[in-house]
């Protein structure tokens, strides 16, 4: 290999990698604690996950106990069921009907026990450890509307796939011979470069998708969407997202209440019926109490299809089907790439099996 | 065995170039380059890829200008490709 070349790589690699280390360290630990997120939870507040009172849970009753603390009508409301965990997430955005106050909320529920709690009242150790592996507590800094920690974190995230890259350079030659050099009783150092070099080729894969998945996630707003939004779709990146994202469809509003209330429980059931073996991982009513209400049931299968979900769309006047997507039918771009950055960068395509030996490598 | 001193950089200023070049000019290229294929291929497809593509592309981007010989050349380069990138825009804009 060319000389000069191969010491800019490495010297490259060793800056970058000084550079970042301390807040990585922090941004793997957090994060490898983070994966068992809802455990934590389970754990530290004593509350079992409830697979079987989830699979009948009382949709009704969920609606019921959001319409305790605001009057429903007009807003979109979303109830998100975790796999691994009883607490769901409740949330209603503001009316469309501007006369209906409040400006709607974000909550967790009780699948056992349908205890509405607000975000502050139930945070605990998992969201702690979660929100950390961004650097979310750094966001004071930068105060209102300026996310400092995240940046930061998503800064780190790219300069973490430079490392990556010029680290492979480095080794290439010898990537192979010198992953089954081990020599820990010549002196410590050669401890520290042996394990250095094989521990980064096992983990290389992840790293490298944690690396373009983290600088994603975090840095993609400020530094692509907007820029490209400023270019193509006259500066607003609402358009852009609605141009380029599949997620649930805006229904217009009519302003016509109905006379009697959906009866979630009798969809959630033909949703579970119709989406053969997927797990409901959320239901979403939109214009809620309106002659335009559609409800929509999304289920997930990660075994089944890796980058595709499922999802039924229900007519809220008439409970009549109006679109069916199958578990096992084919996903477009926009959907795959966006399962598949979340899929890759929350480690679940294995089951929880791939999170232990992902946080314990890496 | 940090790196061998006589292959790096010395001149600090060569060094500032070679950097911002690296961050700057990197990112400049990489967005112009997405931007340019918009004009021509299906945009929302580009903006989709590039949730991938753009920090991919950067970083590489990146370990050429460490690689390049002087930090005036790999500016002028970087530049010119963003100029030319960007040109479908720049004529839209004079254009009105």
């Amino acid at each position: 290999m060319n000389l000069r070349n191969y010491n800019i790589y490495f010297h490259t690699h060793t800056i970058s990698g000084i550079i970042i280390s301390l807040i990585l360290y922090v941004i793997f630990f957090a994060g490898s604690f983070a994966f068992f997120k809802a455990e934590i939870t389970n754990w530290q507040k004593d509350t079992p996950n409830a697979v079987v009172q989830k699979q009948n849970i009382d949709m009704n009753r969920v609606r019921d106990t959001m319409a305790g603390s605001m009057n429903l009508y007009g807003r979109d409301l979303y109830i998100s069921l975790n796999e691994r965990t009883r607490k769901m997430v409740v949330s209603a955005t503001a009316s469309k009907d501007t006369t209906v106050k409040g400006r709607g909320g974000y909550y967790y529920m009780d699948a056992a026990t349908f205890n509405m709690k607000d975000y502050r009242k139930d945070y605990d150790l998992g969201e702690f450890l979660y929100r950390l592996h961004f650097l979310a507590p750094l966001n004071v800094i930068g105060g209102r509307g300026f996310p400092f920690g995240y940046y930061v974190a998503g800064l780190v995230a790219f300069l973490f796939l430079f490392a990556i890259i010029t680290g492979v350079l480095v080794h290439w030659k010898k990537i192979v011979s010198n992953f089954y050099v081990f020599r820990p009783w010549e002196k410590l150092k050669t401890l520290w470069t042996d394990l250095h070099t094989a521990l980064g080729v096992i983990t290389l894969p992840f790293l490298f998708v944690f690396a373009v998945t983290g600088a994603y996630y975090l840095i993609s707003y400020p530094l692509v969407s907007q820029p490209v939004a400023a270019a193509q779709y006259g500066g607003s990146t609402d358009s852009l997202f609605k141009a380029t994202s599949a997620s649930t469809v805006a229904y217009d509003f009519l302003y016509r209440p109905t006379e009697k209330a959906p009866d979630l429980n009798a969809l959630y059931l033909d949703a579970q019926t119709r989406m053969k073996h997927t797990h409901v991982t959320s239901l979403v009513v939109s214009n809620y109490g309106d002659a335009s209400m559609h409800i929509t049931i999304n289920g997930a299968n990660q075994h089944k299809n890796f980058t595709g979900t499922a999802s039924v769309v229900y007519n809220g006047a008439t409970s009549a089907v109006e679109k069916f997507t199958p578990i096992d039918g084919p996903a477009s771009y926009s959907k795959a790439v966006d399962n598949l950055m979340y899929t890759l960068h929350f480690g679940n395509f294995g089951g929880i099996w791939s999170e232990y030996c992902i946080s314990y490598w890496v | 065995m940090p790196a061998n001193k006589k292959h790096l950089t010395a001149s600090p200023w060569q060094r500032l170039l070679k950097v911002t070049a690296a961050f700057v000019g990197g990112y400049m290229v990489t967005m112009s380059l997405h931007l340019f294929l918009m004009v021509f291929v299906d945009k929302a497809t580009i903006f989709i890829t590039m949730k991938f593509s753009v920090y991919i592309l950067w970083a590489v981007l990146m370990i050429v200008a460490f690689l390049s010989r002087s930090g005036w050349k790999i500016w002028v380069v970087y530049l010119g490709l963003s100029l030319i990138f960007y040109l479908p825009y720049l004529l839209h804009m004079t254009g009105k």
